[in-house]
């Protein structure tokens, strides 16, 4: 059977959903609950979302629900992983480069402000207890699940669309699907023949047929970080969305987009933000860590890692700008 | 949030309870996937200009190789390991995409 697809917005991003062999209406609505459940237990940018009133109670034992104790624990797991370059608390951080709300609104040019940046509290201050339902986090830190949190809600999506599909399939072995949610992908199940196609892009909206360097995975994730998407500017400075934990800015990195396959799309799309963070230190740890990956540089050139594979690619776009974020009319004051 | 009209009550428990173990049951398959990877890193991340060491990593009895994470009293994590793991590499292919990876 041919696959068949859906498309939405969630989450404040695009969602796309390709099952073989299932029934879509069931995927889709599995997945529209769990993005559902996630807006409302990890979401930044909604007053009553479980994590935005545990920021509020900074400093005290908070009880959690399944869903936020397993965001948390992936996060914390990222953060030790990376030693640090992904890290959940980088709420702060995000908030003092003026990313404050949802991108769409934030988006749109505007006037200067004041950046005050400082390493970032580090992970090392949460505290989760061993069965994932309380919390402490430490006064002042307030925790961002960023890629990660996106990352495990597809890998999310993609397990209870699966289950949902075999609930109402003859034949559950041959069900597959593949769930991006901002083109962060995650596979379960069975896959097409050939495998899942997925188009490299860096920007997430691009049309799954446009030409461009096409790979193809059978099973586990595929993610996508970047400096080149969300960005926007406050007077001269150029800010985007990936912090560096060492200043508590816009990581000032050699790539622009770094592409990781991994097993989840947690692992992806974490290996794929620590690549951004670590620069050039990135090529060795993928290398450590197995991750095929490949990294794209300020000047579009490609550097491919761990086995991911050599096409006949058409060369990247020209340049794209690196952040900024002490444009002349911003002050910037390092350090505490 | 976008929700579907055609869900019904028994619909939405169904959901509800694949959500409990999906959350529920992905703390087990975290720890068992330690044993199914090939390879990971650790990194202590200090702050340094150049502060990227690899610390913290321990072979296991078994051959994989695993990185301890701090376990005594702070960013612990439930099963004091972290791990990112590996996947076989893509392949390349011809033909329409089904989806496009990118930043959003």
């Amino acid at each position: 059977m041919e696959p068949r697809t859906a498309d939405w917005r969630a989450l404040g991003t695009g969602v796309r959903l390709v099952v073989v062999d299932g029934d879509l209406d069931a995927a889709r609505s599995a997945v529209e609950d769990i993005l559902a459940a996630v807006d409302l237990a990890y979401s930044r940018f909604r007053d009553d979302s479980e994590i935005v009133g545990l920021n509020a109670r900074a400093g005290a034992v908070v009880a959690l629900s399944p869903l936020l104790g397993r965001a948390i624990d992936a996060a914390l797991r990222a953060a030790a992983a990376t030693g640090g370059a992904v890290d959940p608390t980088v709420g702060r951080a995000m908030r003092a480069i003026g990313y404050d709300a949802d991108f769409d609104r934030i988006r749109n040019p505007a006037g200067p402000i004041e950046l005050r940046l400082e390493p970032i509290p580090g992970w090392q201050s949460v505290r989760l207890s061993a069965n994932r339902s309380e919390v402490q986090v430490r006064r002042g830190v307030e925790l961002d699940l960023g890629s990660v949190g996106k990352g495990l809600a597809s890998d999310l999506s993609a397990a209870a669309a699966l289950v949902a599909m075999q609930d109402v399939a003859t034949a559950p072995d041959r069900c597959g699907v593949l769930v991006s949610l901002g083109g962060d992908i995650a596979c379960a199940g069975s896959a097409p023949d050939g495998g899942w196609r997925i188009l490299i892009s860096e920007d997430s909206d691009t049309p799954a047929d446009a030409p461009g360097e096409v790979v193809a995975i059978q099973t586990g994730a595929l993610a996508t970080s970047s400096t080149t998407v969300r960005r926007w500017r406050r007077g001269d400075a150029d800010l985007h969305h990936l912090i560096d934990p060492r200043t508590g800015g816009s990581v000032d990195s050699p790539w622009r987009t770094a592409s990781v396959a991994a097993a989840s799309c947690v692992d992806a799309n974490t290996a794929a933000t620590a690549s951004i963070v670590l620069g050039d230190a990135a090529v060795a740890w993928l290398g450590t860590a197995g991750l095929p990956a490949r990294l794209v540089a300020r000047d579009g050139s490609v550097t491919r890692v761990g086995g991911w594979p050599e096409p006949d690619d058409p060369p990247e776009p020209a340049d794209a700008p690196g952040p900024n974020p002490a444009g002349p009319e911003s002050s910037v004051v390092l350090g505490t | 949030m976008k929700t579907s009209a055609r869900r019904s009550p028994a619909d939405r428990d169904r959901a509800i309870a694949r959500l409990r173990a999906l959350t529920i049951g992905s703390s087990i398959a975290s720890i068992a996937a330690v044993g199914g990877f090939g390879a990971m890193a650790a990194l202590t991340y200090d702050g340094s200009p150049n502060g990227i060491t690899t610390a913290a990593v321990t072979t296991a009895d078994n051959g994989v190789t695993t990185g301890t994470t701090r376990t005594t009293t702070t960013g612990t994590t439930s099963s004091g390991t972290a791990t990112t793991t590996a996947t076989a590499a893509p392949t390349t292919t011809t033909g329409t995409a089904h989806a496009a990876t990118g930043s959003s």
